[in-house]
């Protein structure tokens, strides 16, 4: 119960003499949770970053197949016609 | 020669970026943050940024995929209004109204607050001796007329300014955070500001999470630029989540420059900040560095006043919408005459502005905003789930959000969770909302429009009544070669059933033409359904619909919802189109959430034989229902067919394919067991000396893209006789079939 009391006090006052820049528990736990979130957000953007990239080159292949179905419909008439 | 008239492609990914920092960082971070770190403490601010940075994400990427999906519709009520309709579509729309004036009352009340800061330096504003809340409500009142009158005008777009202004906004900021990054590299010893990192705990953090969350919305501005971005698939999703990157980056080095730069002792910093209120940020930076404060005051005007001349312009739309829509009394969407703009939506707008700028104190009013953003932004998480799973078949996304549906779910408790923390610091904000959303209740119970759900576009009852009761047969005719063999096929079983028939056409037209003009080409859809319903029996209730959608695949959703319908009956051609199964309908259509008969004509219209290929489970017990229907209705007889590979004793055979021999009961049925390696060879075998096949879709596993199974469909595709393949709704095993594909 005394240690318990006594702990904090004397925390408070090592970090006074030294300038207030002693890390505790908050400090590590604050720390922690900026980072990881920083992270996460820079993940995600990644992530998403590439799920756009790949979607935009399905639709480049759908569109040159749509193309390409297009050239062989017109040349198969063109050639049935010469028939 | 013809002009065509339309939007000229010009944003680039960079001018969108601009639109939505521009907007995101409006004036709610200049006003909560020094606020926030009043209660929350030093740490506490930026733990609270980071956190709400990766939320806003969460919010930003359900916007990205929603405006990359729906490039014409934008905004978060179109969205919800979209998802949800009804009244839940009327309450939001109500609530964007709200937080919009609230969010234009905020930057008001910091646009007077900051210039009040500013004026209190000079000597002859202490000489009028005005009292500076006075003052601030006064400055907040003037700014508000001006830019109402502005708007009134009708000379809203600024263009280039708006960047601009942007461009000066986003680098001051960065500015200021770098000189404090730089100063703190000079002078460590103000790293002690941190020694009380979180000094009245957790909660606080959480409180100030929601408290600053108004600075993390403006993002979705970009949503409405759909039609002028080049490439707006790509850059539209990129330049919203970029855009919620950099701003939370700026306002983490903002919130530390605050807290390094004010000149107090490290233990006094989060009861200094509280003492300080709305200006907190404003001492702060003044304390950091030389002309620091008019920096920081030049920023907080030049940013409210954009972000207000925005906000009454977007809330003006948004009741205008409202309005239009019938959501609201039609007279509210009223146009000028002579200026052309929606002018009672533009009073409505100004006067509750105003009211909110005078009535409450700032905190009241940045909670407030807060409270209705974070509840509107979850109902969009909530619509990006329910559109991808109702029509994510159907929609060309530009962007799918990771790990989906996990990210919207969590981003909907982390906003509710927010929404309420509010409370700890603004009960009367929690008050506001509360009544202005029974308001909104109260209007859609007085008010017809605000709860009726308009589908008057959406079909065309062409004959026939429709009973609610009983086993509903939907049939799905387009092809006129096929449509009649169909709905007799429908008839027939809905005959044995007892129940309902509906013949049901769509007529599409693009996704830019309204609804309301695919009437102009339903021409021959109703001729075919009149036809078809010319050539049925008569004995029974026969309904003919046409539906008028954007696809073919929503035209048929629509119609098995509203119809309720127990059994969809499609016809297909018996070829595969290059990358699907079925067809790019077809295999979307046959995991529709009820039982489909895919059937595909061949020759011969008389049913004599049967044949009934099966190796048991639950979606061979529906086709043996409808096997036995057929049998009973042509008199035939149906034979059973097992292929056995693995040499498997006769009993055991005869156990396993009881309960559909049961099924048969009534109807002339036989076994037939037959040995082969190959199925598919033994099936086709057999198939020519019978009129009709009729096949269950094969077990498949969940994440299979295999519909029907490859051997059904295979057989299907390869025999001459008329097939039909039958799968069954399993309830939630293919609700998460439709959900994952």
């Amino acid at each position: 119960m005394r240690a318990n009391f006594l702990t904090p006090t004397l925390n408070n006052e090592h970090r006074e003499s030294n300038g207030g820049r002693e890390l505790n528990g908050s400090h590590a736990i604050g720390a922690g949770i900026i980072v990881c979130a920083y992270s996460l957000m820079l993940f995600l953007l990644y992530k998403s970053k590439r799920t756009i990239e790949e979607l935009k080159e399905i639709r480049k292949a759908r569109r040159k197949r749509r193309i390409k179905q297009k050239i062989n419909s017109v040349r198969n008439a063109v050639i049935r016609r010469r028939r | 020669m013809e002009e065509e008239i339309g939007l000229s492609r010009g944003l680039s990914m960079w001018h969108l970026m601009m639109m939505g920092m521009g907007m995101m960082i409006g004036a709610g971070v200049f006003v909560a943050t020094g606020i926030s770190i009043g209660f929350a403490g030093p740490g506490g601010i930026l733990i609270a940024f980071a956190l709400n940075g990766l939320v806003a994400l969460f919010s930003a990427m359900s916007f990205a995929e929603l405006a990359s999906a729906l490039p014409t519709a934008g905004g978060a009520y179109t969205y919800i209004e979209e998802a949800f309709r009804g009244i839940i579509g009327f309450i939001s729309g109500w609530l964007n109204w709200f937080a919009l004036t609230v969010a234009g009352s905020l930057y008001a009340i910091t646009f007077a607050t900051y210039t009040v800061f500013l004026l209190e330096e000079t000597k002859w504003f202490s000489h009028l001796g005005i009292d500076s809340e006075l003052m601030i409500k006064l400055l907040a009142l003037l700014i508000i007329a001006v830019f109402v009158v502005i708007n009134y005008i009708g000379v809203s777009e600024t263009g280039n300014i708006e960047n601009l202004i942007t461009i000066g906004q986003m680098s001051t900021l960065l500015f200021i955070g770098a000189f404090a990054v730089f100063y703190t590299i000079l002078h460590p010893e103000r790293l002690s500001h941190f020694s009380n990192f979180v000094p009245n705990g957790w909660g606080k953090v959480l409180a100030a999470m929601g408290f600053t969350y108004v600075g993390f919305e403006g993002y979705e501005v970009i949503a409405h630029a759909g039609e002028e971005a080049f490439e707006p698939k790509e850059t539209i999703p990129k330049a919203i989540l970029y855009s919620v990157m950099a701003v939370t980056t700026t306002y983490l080095l903002f919130a530390f420059a605050a807290i390094i730069g004010a000149n107090v002792s490290p233990e006094n910093i989060t009861t200094w900040f509280a003492s300080h209120g709305a200006v907190g940020m404003g001492e702060a930076i003044k304390d950091l560095m030389p002309h620091g404060g008019l920096l920081i005051t030049l920023a907080a005007i030049f940013s409210s006043t954009s972000a207000l001349n925005a906000t009454i312009y977007s809330s003006t739309r948004v009741l205008f919408a409202i309005s239009r829509d019938g959501k609201l009394p039609r007279f509210i969407s009223r146009i000028h005459p002579k200026r052309r703009i929606p002018h009672i939506a533009l009073a409505l707008s100004s006067i509750l502005m105003v009211t909110l700028a005078i009535a409450l104190p700032i905190e009241d009013v940045a909670a407030s905003a807060d409270i209705v953003f974070l509840l509107i932004f979850l109902l969009v998480n909530a619509a990006v789930i329910k559109i991808r799973y109702e029509r994510g078949d159907e929609l060309e996304y530009g962007f799918l959000m990771p790990y989906f549906p996990v990210i919207p779910l969590i981003a909907i408790i982390l906003q509710g969770i927010l929404s309420i923390w509010i409370f700890d610091v603004s009960p009367t904000a929690w008050f506001i909302t509360l009544g202005w959303v029974i308001i909104g209740l109260i209007i859609s119970f007085r008010y017809k429009g605000a709860r009726e759900v308009k589908e008057t576009f959406e079909r065309e009852i062409i004959f026939g009544e429709w009973l609610p009761k009983g086993y509903k047969v939907l049939v799905a005719i387009s092809n006129p070669k096929n449509a009649l063999y169909l709905a007799k096929v429908g008839e027939i079983i809905t005959r044995a059933k007892n129940g309902e028939l509906a013949l049901v056409s769509v007529v599409t037209v693009p996704e830019q033409t309204p609804l309301q003009e695919a009437h102009r080409f339903a021409g021959p859809a109703l001729e075919l359904l009149r036809k078809v319903r010319e050539g049925l029996s008569g004995e029974m209730n026969v309904r003919g619909v046409v539906y008028y959608a954007h696809s073919v695949y929503r035209g048929i959703m629509s119609a098995i919802k509203n119809k309720k319908a127990d059994l969809l009956v499609l016809g297909w051609r018996g070829r595969s189109r290059l990358g699907y199964i079925l067809g790019s309908n077809l295999d979307k259509l046959v995991e529709a959430p009820c039982d489909v008969l895919l059937v595909k004509p061949g020759k011969g219209e008389e049913v004599r034989k049967i044949l009934f290929p099966t190796s048991g489970g639950p979606h061979s017990l529906l086709a043996a229902d409808i096997a036995r229907i057929f049998a009973l209705e042509n008199d035939a007889s149906v034979t059973v067919l097992y292929v056995d590979r693995e040499g498997v004793e006769r009993k055991r055979i005869e156990r396993r394919l009881e309960p559909v021999m049961r099924l048969l009961n009534g109807a002339r049925g036989t076994l037939k067991i037959v040995h082969a390696n190959d199925p598919k060879k033994a099936i086709l075998s057999e198939c020519s000396t019978y009129d009709l096949v009729i096949m269950g879709a094969s077990e498949s596993s969940l994440f299979a893209r295999s519909l029907f199974g490859e051997l059904p469909v295979e057989v299907a595709k390869e025999c001459e006789k008329t097939v039909f393949l039958v799968k069954k709704d399993i309830g939630k095993r293919s609700w998460f079939r439709r959900w994952i594909r």
